[in-house]
């Protein structure tokens, strides 16, 4: 591996792939506290010229954390699709991201090729896009994925409702689910983060969802954001849900930090597919969000995009109904300003999607950061053109639980409207049918959660 | 974690009596940097007892010696000891009449209700037990409205009224399905002297040795069931209504959106078909009668999810509640029962300062409350400064020095144990008075309080909140709603 | 052309009172297109505003005064380098360090001081209660309590330099909490016995929610006096 190059009159050398890879990085202010940070403007840029030079099977066997190791490694490795692999390893990175964003190459060349490349390959490519081709290459892709409904159609923006209540209390949620309802929000998922992570709670709002799912013949699915033992022990007990929820990370010790094992994520997708409420066939749903390895020093020294890059290596493992970053979660710390949660937003959906995911974003900031509701509003817009499967859909946008900013119900309509987007389609007609949507605009009814009480 | 409870409720009604046993499942609850928390998260009934005539002695008193029988047998049956039972309540129903000697009853059954299975009722109780226990607390709560719940047995109607899960008005009514007896040739065997006076007064001829044919028992359950128009508050009440008063009607008249059937009464109230003689009472009669009333039509009515059992599961397994899991106790002897709750006015610092006197006066009013005994009740402010804690706590303290027994603190808002510690602060190191603090229970004046022993490794305080008069509630209601009145 | 009424007409109005009553979330707001009426939409942008200024804001000098306490700062020039580098937002310089230590009683049982943290406001809206409860809780108990002071932008963290300094057998302290739309003066009380630099994350015990409209103050003093009882006996035997 060649790892230095004469860039603008300057000598730039490196000393390993992972500092090329982390310099080569926008900034982050996660990337500076890691301390693995380029040192100029230039200097990232050098290393991107570095990183444009190297070949994907460079990337390929240089994992960021070794085969050996690391059981994520294994798994992104094991699930590699070798005969596509094979037409693509020598060619390199600046090669590849030519070729992505080539109009004679189609989403699913894009989508074949991108089951022959490791995460590390996906992040290196990334790394040499500007916001723009992230949204233009990002967007050809169309990823379908099958719970009770398909997600995934040309020209659909689905949204998840996230009715959260501090308390998990049955009439808060009801509340602010049968508003969400009223906007058209929840065709890809009604998904409640619990305050109390416990099977009888987690049951509990199951029954809850699924009842007011079923009272309203609400083509959708359920789901409740506990941790996964939880769900799994609820649905012994007898409980269902449509959707399988875990929070993952990209490194297998990362990932015990969120007291989860990859074995766990398989027997809880099997468990789904047997008893849980859904037709599938895919059951399950995954959150991530750049730098949940760095806060919990299982980065190995790797910067936070490559380390999201292997969530999703993961991910596709199990193939996902939904995933999303929630973008903004983390905090300052790693993601400083509204500038840092644009790229990472517009990096996380690229990256998910070539890597075969349904992708969504919680375009979300904490009240600590250096941003306000008109960064997260142009980043959910940047979004939507960029293919972006789903957003939250939240009232007004605040979170009363996790105590944190996310995008509102009216968001989800607006960017709908101004991008031509629909809901899935059995919900659109379902909204049709309540006169919430009417020709693809906010219909007599919308915005009135009484019309659903009797 | 969670740990469960075994809970029984017994009701010996003038006509029947029933038993039920229920599991309480309590959980503990609690996140990163949160203090944990119990709440009950279940109550399930595990065991009904078949529904038996209450056995009465030949001078018509509650036979107690059988009652126990019957009760041990029901215990025998569902494998239970009275060790096994850490809450619930025995309570005697229906006709006052019947009731002179229930605390020989009490008595004869003391052996088989659990440490903290208390025995204390009154109509009022009963009717809040009865709507918890229909299913109407629940569904006011849920829905955020006002329910009436009217629980129709054989001797007593009573009535509870629920504004979004909160009891806030009650009344009984000497009206049930016994109020009218036959034998099997239909020949009337007993009349209530207050349906005798009525029916008297509206002409209606029926006396003892009269057949009760259909169209005088349909008239019959139409009277009453006019008298219960009257007693929801559905018709302007009379003088005939007030006759048929137990202890008194609803204090108030809030308006009520939907109406829960409860009581054995209830379930005669959708089936057409049913034999009208099969109790060999009025209760078939009655019953028709409020479904075709055609005052009653105009209502929403429901029955309620339990009927016959409603009060019986109330009593087994929705009258306890859990305390705050802040709280403060040293020295206190538990379980402790029946105290008559004194409330103190203590939210704004006027109100603070008062406190001594407000206690001395409410001595003076009710000296007789006092003496064996009672619990103080205040809500606070919602988070007080810490001199206004610090001056709760020299009030109280002094309180407590003052009294032989132990006096337990019931705060609505949550800084029993702040209060808790402040109060032990005055107290002479040495001394051995007990201190108890609880908070997250509301109470009002004329409640009488239970209190068992510890939850949780010593967090919470399983709780009985015995409403004997509404007065309060209904005022806290009233005033509510003029507040909301003016801002709209 | 008349200005129109852009609020909702709910087909039941009074269930709409209901739903709001259940939730503090902002439903029932109305629309205008799919976008936000001007009310709802400043209302919001002022809640959030609120709580971002309450991160970046200072604590008024006048306020640390009233605490009747002495101030030190972190390594942190500003608010932004304190979010942006924890590491230096936990370390004084040697200076500091000093003062400190001359200022401050020495080898006390417990050792309490307050932290800006993310939340100015959190300082002025609870310390005043909560810390004369919970030092009168712990001397009922027979508990040192150390000379309190304030820190500026101040981690938690910093509890890992305290602690060794003072010889505390238990060091806290009092820091504002990330602030939400709901409030923007919560606090959390952050406990470890033994502080020093190299100890794990997860021997903090940690209270949080701490403000009027979560845990009173008062009562949080009380409850963290018992914690703290509790943690130091378990740690001596």
């Amino acid at each position: 591996m060649k790892l230095d190059t004469e860039f603008m009159g300057e000598h730039h050398t490196f000393h390993s792939l992972r500092e090329v890879m982390a310099k080569a990085n926008e900034p982050k202010s996660g990337d500076s506290l890691a301390q693995i940070a380029a040192g100029t403007t230039l200097e990232r840029i050098a290393a991107k010229k570095v990183l444009s030079q190297l070949t994907v099977k460079d990337l390929t066997e240089h994992p960021a954390v070794p085969y050996e190791e690391d059981q994520v490694t294994r798994i992104i490795i094991d699930d590699l699709d070798r005969q596509e692999y094979e037409e693509i390893k020598d060619w390199t990175i600046a090669q590849v991201r030519e070729w992505l964003l080539d109009d004679g190459t189609s989403g699913e060349e894009m989508l074949a090729a991108g089951r022959g490349m490791t995460s590390e390959v996906i992040a290196a490519v990334c790394k040499l896009m500007g916001n723009l081709d992230l949204m233009y290459a990002g967007n050809k892709m169309k990823i379908l994925a099958t719970c009770n409904t398909t997600i995934g159609e040309k020209n659909v923006l689905a949204s998840r409702l996230q009715p959260n209540h501090p308390v998990d209390d049955p009439r808060g949620i009801t509340a602010s689910l049968l508003e969400g309802l009223s906007y058209g929000v929840g065709d890809a998922v009604l998904g409640v983060n619990p305050a109390i992570d416990t099977v009888e709670s987690t049951g509990a709002v199951w029954d809850q969802l699924r009842e007011i799912k079923n009272e309203f013949q609400i083509p959708t699915q359920t789901c409740v954001l506990s941790h996964v033992t939880t769900q799994m022990k609820a649905l012994e007990k007898g409980h269902k849900a449509d959707l399988c929820f875990q929070s993952i990370a990209g490194t297998e010790s990362a990932l015990a930090a969120f007291g989860v094992t990859p074995g766990m994520l398989t027997e809880a997708d099997l468990m789904f597919h047997e008893d849980g409420d859904s037709r599938g066939p895919n059951v399950m749903y995954f959150e991530t969000g750049q730098a949940s390895e760095l806060s919990s020093s299982c980065h190995y020294g790797w910067d936070q995009l490559t380390m999201e890059c292997r969530c999703y290596g993961l991910a596709r493992h199990y193939r996902p109904f939904l995933v999303n970053t929630v973008v903004g979660f983390m905090g300052p710390e790693y993601l400083y300003d509204a500038r840092q949660l644009l790229r990472a937003g517009l990096e996380d959906v690229f990256c998910g999607h070539l890597h075969g995911l349904p992708m969504g974003c919680d375009v979300c900031y904490t009240n600590h950061m250096v941003t306000d509701q008109n960064d997260l509003e142009s980043l959910a817009a940047m979004l939507t053109a960029a293919g972006c499967h789903y957003f939250m859909g939240l009232p007004q946008g605040d979170d009363i639980m996790l105590m944190y900013q996310s995008s509102g119900y009216h968001d989800i309509a607006a960017l709908r409207q101004l991008f031509g987007k629909h809901p899935i389609r059995e919900y659109e007609k379902w909204l049709e049918k309540w006169g919430i949507l009417e020709n693809g605009r906010l219909g007599p009814r919308a915005g009135d959660p009484t019309v659903f009480l009797k | 974690m969670s740990e469960c409870i075994l809970s029984a409720g017994i009701d010996i009604g003038t006509t029947t009596t029933q038993l039920i046993f229920s599991r309480l499942t309590l959980e503990k609850t609690g996140g990163f940097g949160v203090a944990p928390k119990i709440q009950v998260a279940a109550r399930e009934v595990i065991y009904k007892s078949g529904i038996y005539f209450t056995p009465l002695t030949a001078s018509g008193d509650i036979d107690g010696e059988k009652v126990a029988d019957i009760l041990a047998g029901e215990y025998r049956k569902a494998g239970m000891k009275p060790g096994m039972l850490k809450s619930g309540a025995v309570i005697i129903t229906g006709e006052s009449a019947k009731k002179r000697n229930a605390k020989e009853v009490i008595q004869a059954i003391a052996g088989l209700a659990g440490d903290f299975v208390v025995a204390a009722a009154g109509p009022d109780f009963e009717s809040l037990l009865a709507g918890k226990g229909s299913g109407a607390a629940a569904a006011s709560e849920r829905g955020k409205k006002n329910i009436l719940n009217l629980d129709i047995g054989g001797g007593t109607t009573n009535l509870c009224l629920f504004s979004d899960g909160k009891e806030i008005d009650s009344g009984c009514y000497d009206i049930g399905g016994r109020a009218v007896c036959c034998d099997g040739r239909h020949v009337i065997v007993s009349i209530s002297p207050k349906v005798e006076a009525l029916l008297k007064k509206r002409g209606i001829k029926a006396a003892v040795g009269d057949v009760l044919t259909e169209k005088l028992g349909a008239q019959i359950g139409e009277e009453l069931a006019e008298i219960l128009l009257e007693a929801a508050n559905l018709k302007e009440r009379t003088e005939d209504a007030a006759l048929f008063e137990t202890n008194h009607g609803l204090r108030t008249e809030i308006p009520a959106a939907e109406f829960w059937f409860s009581g054995g009464v209830a379930d005669c109230i959708w089936q057409k078909k049913e034999d009208p003689y099969r109790y060999g009472d009025i209760g078939v009669f009655l019953g028709r009668a409020l479904r075709k009333n055609r005052n009653w039509e105009k209502q929403k009515r429901v029955v309620g999810s339990e009927t016959v059992r409603a009060t019986v599961i109330g009593a087994g397994s929705c009258s306890l509640e859990v305390s705050g899991s802040t709280i403060y106790a040293r020295n206190a002897k538990l379980p402790v029962k029946n105290l008559p709750v004194q409330k103190l006015a203590c939210v704004t610092d006027a109100e603070i300062a008062s406190m001594d006197k407000q206690l001395a006066d409410l001595k003076m009013q009710q000296t007789e409350s006092f003496e064996k005994g009672y619990a103080i009740a205040l809500a606070g402010p919602g988070s007080p400064s810490f001199a206004q804690l610090e001056a709760m706590a020299d009030a109280l303290s002094r309180v407590i020095c003052r009294e032989k027994s132990m006096i337990p603190i019931i705060i609505e808002n949550d800084f029993a144990k702040a209060l808790g510690q402040g109060i032990k602060r005055r107290l002479p190191a040495d001394s051995q008075k007990a201190v108890l603090c609880l908070d997250q229970i509301v109470c009002d004046r004329g409640d009488f309080i239970d209190i068992g022993e510890p939850l949780g490794g010593g967090i919470a305080l399983p709780v009985i909140v015995k409403t004997l008069i509404f007065q309060e509630k209904s005022e806290k209601y009233l005033q509510g709603h003029e507040r909301t009145g003016k801002e709209i | 052309m008349k200005p129109r009424d852009y609020s909702i007409k709910y087909e039941k109005p009074e269930e709409m009172e209901r739903l709001k009553k259940n939730t503090p979330a902002r439903i029932g707001i109305g629309r205008c297109g799919p976008r936000y009426t001007t009310e709802a939409y400043l209302d919001y942008r002022g809640a959030q505003a609120r709580a971002n200024d309450a991160v970046f804001k200072e604590v008024p000098g006048s306020v640390i005064e009233s605490l009747g306490v002495f101030e030190v700062r972190t390594l942190c020039a500003d608010k932004y380098e304190m979010i942006t580098r924890p590491d230096r937002g936990r370390l004084f310089d040697e200076e500091t360090c000093q003062l400190i230590s001359s200022r401050c009683r020495h080898d006390v049982d417990v050792q309490i001081y307050f932290g800006d943290g993310l939340s100015s406001p959190a300082i002025g809206a609870n310390i005043p209660d909560l810390y004369p409860a919970l030092r009168a809780a712990l001397e009922a108990e027979n508990v040192t309590v150390g000379t309190p002071f304030f820190v500026r932008y101040c981690r938690v963290n910093t509890a890992r330099t305290i602690g060794p300094l003072l010889n505390a057998k238990l060091t806290c302290v009092l820091i504002g909490e990330r602030p939400g739309l709901i409030t923007d003066e919560s606090m959390s009380a952050y406990m470890a016995l033994n502080a020093r630099p190299e100890m794990q994350e997860s021997e903090y015990k940690v209270v949080s929610n701490i403000s009027r409209i979560g845990m009173p103050p008062v009562e949080a003093a009380a409850y963290i006096a018992e914690l703290m009882m509790d943690m130091m006996q378990k740690g001596n035997c």
